[in-house]
């Protein structure tokens, strides 16, 4: 029965499926075009519309091949033959995975193998990305289609998901500000994202298992409203997220002989301009869509003016081939017997904090943690010392790959690296990888020239700690890192002639994570 | 014990919101009957057979269907039923051809020379779309889908409405005077039809049943309702539609 079923939606939608495979197969040709290979510039222009019709046609493929069956109402043909509800779902799946996922698996296959990855490696990726495409983006979508019965129900139901998802997403903002998403701007926001893929899967299961099995439409509409509630209100804490990094790294325990310090006298400086400024911001920050960014001008400018406190911070035990990254902080101030104020988590990051002798130029930049805190705290009770602390959340980096190629159109392959390539663009020197599974999160690379003399090292470390590949469409993840090499207006000075750029080389690195865990700096004393 | 009946109900209701569509009604269709369910538009036809098919749930009361609870009808139960009704939603993209194709193996009993002979006698256009065929040839192929496989049991909800005579009578022709070993249960407002073929019937009147029996234990039961009554000269015939006339009325005079 099951074959019969596919038969019968493959007559009636053959042509919309031809169509969303030769988006997948315009869109893989993008990408395949689009940045190591060729730099093709129409590549770069299709993708992001490309993208959005590869969404839209897989949504709209799903869905009818559902309504080719609605479960909600009195009247379809289906209802009153002899076919086992398992079979009409299992067809149904068996249809998605076979004209989505199928080719989606062949092309990112094919596309591997044009770029030189070796089958073996690839395989195993690509069967997972499917799945996990499968069940957290196609499940769901099944799901949108089982609870209603056409299209005009589905509008209605995705409009009135919209508005449900704004609505707690301004509750949220408005109770909580930017605490509403612990995890969201650091590397473990990936934790928060798997809560909520497993949310939405989980999800998907009972509606349709509901929808299939049972033709509870009210309940399951009522189900997936509060889904979506749950995307928004269901937030890991962070400590909790942090813990759960910490076990999978391997080194909850360990000692790990790292020390962050304040490396000089902390800086106080005078009160900003108080709450209209603070308004202006939030205004700005809200046309720009920013809600985060919006409430934290609010909660700073809101309680008055504040005062910047700059603390110099040095890290010692790392080796020279380590990185520190902040990925929270959190600042209380108060007196000996109490706390007066707490920020947390401060919004202001120090940057990387790297071994003194990684550091480059004649006076190298400390790294500075600033905290806004109310000018109140400090000025009314002047001659009381206040005592500041900051606890930090910290991962440190080792290189776990460094390598050599020439700076022009130079080429590497590597495990953690996978695919890179290196060309001049204009002024910049462009590094680009491809690599099977997630990307890398922290690059670095310097320029030398034939003579030895190097330019200053670039260095890109946005923290991801994902451990699986995060993407439906792509099994190659893709990261670069830019090393600008000359300054035609002579304001930066670059120690490697671009006359030997083509004799010259890079030295890129790759960092790995190797331990997280917890740090307090201070107490620093402030005033008195 | 098997029940000699091949539907049973026991005090169903039905309600939308404040609206009550069906108040209690006990129906009991014997095996090998052709079985009229009657009433105007809105008297609680459509909703019952839905409630026996499982296709909607009632507020209260139970139905079986077979010897079976219509709430736990599986594809074996589903495998004895023909159902024909007008707002019969199939694939409209499908050719009549392919859906016959797909039915086929959804049904062990089906017999591919009686669907050859339904086509033919009912002139189904194969490579036409079901969503091009007219409202008469749609009943048709739905009736041409509902009977290869012998069903023991053949629910029809209004299949005569908005027919041609000429359909019409090929339809009762056709199928309904000859129905063998089938029970059959046809809901119709079209009364004068019916009479042709029903050995059975129950008139529904805004959701509750007036009557149900035999033809001829009707002719026994309205002869009280008519005497006296404005219908036709002694020594005519009295007509379905006349009966259920009387009935309505004398309904309405006791509410």
């Amino acid at each position: 029965m099951i074959a019969r079923i596919f038969k019968k939606d493959w007559i009636l939608l053959w042509p919309m499926v031809m169509l969303v495979t030769a988006i997948q197969t315009l869109l893989e040709w993008s990408d395949y075009d689009l940045s190591v290979i060729n730099a093709n510039a129409a590549a770069v222009d299709l993708i992001r519309p490309l993208t959005v019709a590869w969404v839209l046609g897989i949504a709209a493929l799903v869905v009818a091949v559902v309504h080719q069956d609605p479960i909600p109402g009195v009247e379809q043909d289906w209802l009153i033959r002899p076919i086992k509800r398992t079979d009409l779902l299992m067809a149904k799946m068996l249809f998605l995975l076979a004209t989505i996922s199928m080719p989606m698996m062949v092309l990112n296959l094919v596309h591997a193998l044009a770029i030189g990855f070796p089958f073996a490696d690839v395989i195993g990726v690509i069967v997972y990305k499917e799945l996990y495409t499968f069940v957290f983006l196609i499940l769901p979508l099944m799901a949108l289609g089982a609870a209603t019965r056409n299209l005009t129900e589905l509008t209605l139901l995705g409009a009135g998901l919209v508005i449900a998802y704004a609505a707690c997403l301004a509750s949220s903002a408005y109770f909580w500000g930017t605490a509403r998403c612990p995890t969201c701007g650091s590397g473990l926001v990936w934790q928060q994202h798997l809560l909520q893929h497993v949310e939405l899967g989980v999800g998907a299961v009972v509606v349709l298992s509901l929808q299939y099995f049972r033709r509870r439409t009210p309940v399951s509409r009522v189900l997936i409203l509060l889904a979506a509630a749950a995307l928004v209100f269901v937030q890991l804490p962070w400590a909790a997220a942090f813990a759960i990094q910490q076990r999978l790294s391997g080194h909850a325990d360990a000692p790990t002989g790292v020390n962050v310090a304040v490396a000089g006298a902390l800086t106080v400086e005078n009160p900003d301009t108080p709450q209209r400024s603070a308004r202006r911001q939030a205004t700005r920050a809200l046309m720009n869509g920013d809600v985060d960014q919006a409430f934290g001008y609010l909660e700073r400018g809101g309680g008055g003016a504040s005062t910047r406190l700059e603390i110099p911070l040095e890290a010692h035990g790392l080796a020279a081939d380590e990185l520190l990254l902040v990925d929270r902080g959190a600042a209380h101030l108060g007196d000996a017997n109490r706390v007066l104020y707490r920020r947390d988590p401060i919004e202001e990051d120090p940057g990387l904090l790297s071994p003194p002798a990684m550091q480059t130029g004649a006076t190298p930049d400390v790294p500075r943690q600033t905290i806004r805190v109310p000018s109140a705290l400090l000025t009314n009770h002047a001659a009381e010392p206040r005592e500041l602390t900051v606890d930090y959340w910290l991962t440190r980096m080792k290189v776990i790959e460094e390598h050599r190629l020439p700076a022009l159109d130079g080429e590497l392959r590597s495990p953690e690296a996978g695919v890179c390539r290196s060309h001049l663009e204009e002024d910049i020197v462009l590094l680009q990888c491809r690599r099977v599974g997630p990307g890398q999160f922290c690059l670095s690379a310097t320029l030398y020239g034939p003579d030895g003399a190097h330019d200053a090292e670039a260095r890109r470390c946005l923290p991801d700690y994902r451990p699986y590949m995060p993407a439906y469409v792509f099994v190659l993840s893709y990261f670069s890192l830019e090393l600008p090499v000359r300054d035609h207006t002579g304001a930066a000075h670059y120690a490697v002639d671009p006359a030997d750029f083509d004799r010259s080389y890079l030295v890129f690195k790759i960092y790995g994570q190797r331990a997280h865990f917890t740090q307090s700096v201070g107490p620093v004393r402030v005033g008195g | 014990m098997p029940s000699t009946n091949v539907i049973e109900t026991h005090e169903i209701a039905k309600t939308y919101g404040q609206f009550g569509a069906l108040h209690g009604v006990s129906l009991a269709v014997p095996t090998g009957s052709v079985f009229a369910l009657l009433g105007a538009s809105g008297a609680g036809k459509t909703t019952a057979i839905k409630i026996l098919l499982n296709l909607s749930a009632a507020t209260r009361g139970t139905a079986r269907v077979l010897d079976v609870d219509s709430r736990a009808m599986g594809p074996a139960v589903l495998a004895q039923i023909g159902y024909v009704s007008e707002n019969q939603a199939m694939p409209a993209r499908l050719r009549v051809h392919e859906f016959f194709d797909y039915l086929r193996s959804c049904y062990g009993s089906w017999d591919r020379t009686l669907e050859d002979r339904l086509r033919d006698q009912l002139r189904l256009p194969p490579k036409r779309r079901i969503g091009e065929l007219s409202h008469g040839m749609r009943l048709k192929m739905a009736l041409a889908c509902a009977l290869p496989y012998r069903p023991r049991l053949l629910i029809l909800d209004e299949p005569l409405s908005g027919l041609d005579a000429l359909a019409r009578d090929e339809i009762i022709d056709g199928f309904l005077l000859d129905a063998g070993r089938m029970s059959v249960l046809i809901s119709s407002h079209e009364l004068d039809e019916v009479e042709r073929f029903a050995t059975h019937v129950a008139f529904l009147h805004e959701g509750r049943l007036l009557f149900q029996g035999s033809v001829t234990a009707l002719a026994e039961h309205a002869r009280p309702l008519l005497q006296g009554a404005d219908t036709k000269p002694a020594e005519a015939r009295t007509s379905l539609r006349d009966i259920f006339v009387a009935m309505v009325r004398a309904a309405r005079s006791a509410t």
